[in-house]
């Protein structure tokens, strides 16, 4: 027994019922190989194992984050891109003044992006058209995405870059507004949006993702995350993790789900005897984002300035899918039938029947065990379709954050009052018998297990408002869905998400405890140190 | 705007800046001039504190005591550990100021602060940020679009050695943070001229009263204030103090609700913050109403506010 730690010394909360508030904890060589009596640990630990003395500090499992795009978040927001989140460039005036600036000082021809416009946040927001962006920059190709990363905003010269012009068919699952004759007049959205901004990424080489990778694998572990998914993995993403994992960067976990766009995309069976990178399964957009409009609704928006001016809807918008239905459900019989985990990103309840519709057929068709049907995100899903997923075996995975960053624009000016208060119906899912995930799908917003549980437990949005208290979890709960239900929903249940033993050592020791501390303070809880697959990555 | 239970908190205000913006003259002055109020200081760095040494009381390593009850602190890992000592101390204390250098980026201590403010310690008051007048218009890039972020984080920010530039160019900076920083309050100054009461909300006296208080130099603040007799509707004063809050740099006060006559709260709002806080124990008297607000310029809009105060009082 080698590389051998004993944790003792504070409350450890394994979230595994058979043994949930232990003394201490052996991991040697990357497992978790006791837990129980201090006493008993000491005597089976081996001469050279190291003691570690919580001094009151708390030890849990390492958190799970359910969704997650780890490689893209470092292309989307990592430099040179010009972050302009309304946290840091809080009105629409301020984002052109600081696209001014950056213009200035650029060379010809440099591709000049910008990351985080927002219709809901940028209180002032006008949609930039293509000429406008012209006259901001002439010469380089400059594009800005909007904050939920499924629109993009681009002069001439981005478009050209791009190689979208007006011959350019519109690839199915893409939106690319145009003027009558058919020249693109500055918003693209959905899946083209994602392969254009790869142009801009390409032209910055590869030295800068190495590094922007980096900056996000220790974001990740900082806050206490050993396991991530890649939910939208494309097979050149798999060379940036094989470069982490090779130069000894303390990676998370990477459960993939390959993002399919076609029926006929080949998924590569990616597996590891060290659980950390591996092809979980195969994800597609059902509909797209909330916040610009692309999801299927049974009622409409709300009609007002910032969904007819800023997001340039029509009164009455009750949205779409991605794709043709045909199209889409071709896909996802395509993918289920090779055998994959599927993860269907639904935001609208009417997206919700149509894939609850499609699941239902597939089953009787061709019935799986076991099949862990995957729902993302789940905005307005509807507690009829919360009932009728649970009696199909489908999970859903909550996007919670969307309630902290966006809860007052969701109430007010999308969705009203009643929609809100059950907007990420995570109590309901969880009254319903439901084993539920939590995600905050970084790059859309930062990644924090705590963070989650707060979102969860008290869903209280930016202005302190709560929006839909029946909705709220308990604790235990919130802590399960970012542990080991997470981990239920990834398939390896068995192997993390409690601290049990023979799961790997994945470990988060935080300075307080967060079944005891005021529930709005869960994210003032600092993270002391992660531990991942037995080696501390995080902490003193 | 949230209700604070832990009224009793200190308040803590942040200094960031870039290494000589001013950060350390403002400390220097607030350590000599504290009018009878004491301090705790936590800074990177003794070797610039330069204050006169009739009024150093004790050095040790980490920590210099002052004879009008001050202290300056190292700031280092142990910076929670100590607040919560000072804290759990007893003794009277007017505020905790941190020098958040190093790193200059005023966020950095974000974790450390919530950790105090759960713990009901420490009651984070203002951001501060000093920037240099006549270093910014030949800064590049980079540097310029990193003091424009911090001013975006903070409360205000301190235009400062405004002596050594044109007002063209003190209009110009304040015109380019106008537009990036609008929830920003700005203000230019000489030598960190910046009365203590508009960084550190006290409502009334200092809570030492060994030393009378030095009378403001700083005439030129706008200053508004108004008692009214009855009491108010709650929700109708958080409406208003939005108002205050959206006007004023500091505006701070007293207020008596007509659904709990006996009790008294406090308000306290300062840049993007407005608290409401029940004072414990506190005695039910004077005019229910108590109002102050300060400004480093005048209010354009104060007939907003007299119309606001006036339904206010009418609901």
């Amino acid at each position: 027994m080698t590389n051998s730690t004993l944790f003792f010394g504070g409350p450890i909360i394994t979230v595994d019922p058979d043994c949930p508030a232990p003394e201490a904890v052996l991991i040697a060589d990357g497992r978790i190989i006791a837990v129980g009596d201090l006493t008993r640990l000491r005597r089976q630990a081996c001469a050279s194992v190291v003691e570690v003395d919580l001094a009151g500090k708390t030890l849990l499992p390492g958190f799970i984050e359910a969704h997650s795009h780890p490689v893209w978040a470092a292309k989307t927001r990592g430099a040179p891109v010009v972050d302009v989140r309304a946290e840091t460039v809080p009105t629409y005036a301020a984002l052109i003044a600081k696209i001014k600036r950056r213009v200035a000082v650029a060379k010809p021809g440099e591709y000049l992006l910008f990351f985080g416009l927002d219709a809901q946040l940028h209180p002032d927001m006008e949609a930039p058209t293509r000429d406008f962006l012209d006259a901001l920059a002439p010469d380089n190709p400059l594009g800005v995405q909007t904050s939920n990363c499924h629109g993009l905003f681009l002069n001439s010269a981005g478009f050209a870059a791009c190689g979208i012009d007006e011959t350019t068919p519109t690839p199915t699952g893409s939106v690319i507004e145009r003027d009558a004759n058919g020249r693109p007049t500055g918003k693209i959205a959905e899946a083209i949006t994602w392969s254009a901004l790869e142009t801009f990424y390409t032209a910055w080489g590869e030295s800068r993702l190495a590094a922007e990778v980096e900056a996000q694998i220790h974001d990740f572990v900082r806050n206490g995350i050993t396991t991530v998914t890649e939910h939208l993995y494309l097979p050149f993403y798999k060379a940036s993790y094989l470069a982490a994992l090779k130069h000894g960067l303390p990676l998370p976990r990477v459960a993939c789900y390959q993002q399919a766009t076609s029926p006929d995309m080949s998924v590569e069976r990616m597996t590891d005897p060290d659980d950390r990178l591996w092809m979980a399964g195969v994800k597609i957009h059902a509909d797209g984002s909330p916040f610009i409009g692309n999801i299927w609704l049974t009622q409409p928006y709300l009609a007002n300035n910032i969904t007819l001016d800023r997001m340039s809807l029509k009164p009455g918008h009750t949205g779409g899918t991605n794709y043709p239905q045909e199209y889409f459900e071709c896909m996802v019989r395509e993918y289920f039938a090779q055998g994959w985990q599927m993860t269907v990103h639904t935001q609208g309840d009417r997206t919700i029947d149509m894939v609850l519709d499609l699941i239902e057929a597939i089953l009787q068709e061709t019935p799986r065990e076991d099949h862990r049907f995957r729902l993302e995100h789940c905005a307005l899903m509807r507690s009829d379709q919360i009932t009728r997923a649970h009696a199909m075996g489908v999970q859903c995975s909550f996007f919670i954050n969307h309630i902290t960053y966006w809860g007052a624009p969701i109430e007010d000016a999308l969705f009203g009052p009643e929609r809100a208060a059950h907007y990420m119906p995570a109590g309901t899912a969880v009254a319903k018998g439901m084993r539920i995930s939590l995600h905050a799908d970084t790059p859309m917003t930062d990644a924090s297990g705590l963070a989650l549980m707060q979102a969860a437990c008290t869903r209280r949005a930016g202005d302190g408002r709560c929006l839909g208290e029946s909705e709220c979890l308990d604790v235990e709960t919130a802590l399960s869905s970012v542990t080991i239900d997470a981990a239920f929903h990834i398939g390896m249940e068995d192997k993390i998400g409690s601290i049990s033993v023979g799961k790997h050592a994945d470990l988060v020791v935080l300075e307080g405890n967060p079944l005891t501390v005021a529930l709005d303070q869960l994210t003032a809880i600092p993270v002391a140190a992660t531990w991942l697959a037995g080696e501390q990555v995080h902490g003193l | 705007m949230v209700c604070d239970p832990r009224g009793t908190a200190i308040p803590l205000v942040t200094v960031g800046g870039y290494l000589g913006a001013g950060k350390t003259t403002l400390i220097n002055q607030i350590l000599s001039h504290s009018g009878g109020r004491r301090y705790v200081v936590f800074v990177n760095d003794f070797g610039a504190i330069n204050i006169d040494l009739q009024l150093v009381e004790s050095i040790d390593e980490d920590r210099i005591s002052f004879t009008n009850g001050c202290v300056c602190c190292t700031l280092n890992d142990e910076f929670v550990v100590s607040v919560t000592r000072l804290a759990q101390s007893g003794a009277p204390l007017d505020g905790i100021l941190i020098e958040a250098s190093g790193v200059a980026d005023p966020r950095a201590l974000e974790a450390s602060l919530r950790a105090l403010e759960a713990a009901g310690h420490a009651r984070f008051e203002t951001a501060l940020y000093v920037m240099d007048a006549d270093q910014f218009g030949g800064l590049d890039y980079i540097d310029t679009e990193t003091i424009i972020d911090h001013a975006v984080a903070s409360d205000l920010v301190l235009i400062n050695k405004a002596d050594l530039v044109t007002t063209a160019q003190i209009e110009t900076i304040m015109d380019t943070l106008k537009v990036a920083a609008p929830y920003t309050h700005l203000m230019p100054t000489t030598h960190c001229g910046v009365p203590l009461e508009i960084l550190f909300g006290q409502f009334g006296a200092p809570r030492q009263r060994k030393a009378t208080i030095t009378p403001s130099q700083h005439s030129t603040f706008f200053r508004w204030d108004a008692q009214r007799d009855g009491l108010v509707d709650r929700e109708a004063f958080r409406a208003f103090a939005q108002i205050l809050q959206s006007q004023f740099f500091r505006a701070k006060g007293l207020v008596r609700f007509r659904d709990a006559p006996e009790d008294v709260y406090a308000l306290n709002a300062v840049g993007q913050r407005a608290v409401i806080t029940r004072i414990p124990r506190a005695k039910a008297a004077g005019p229910a109403l108590q109002l102050v607000g300060i400004n480093p310029q005048p209010i354009s809009d104060m007939a907003r506010i007299d119309r606001a105060l006036e339904s206010l009082c009418a609901t």
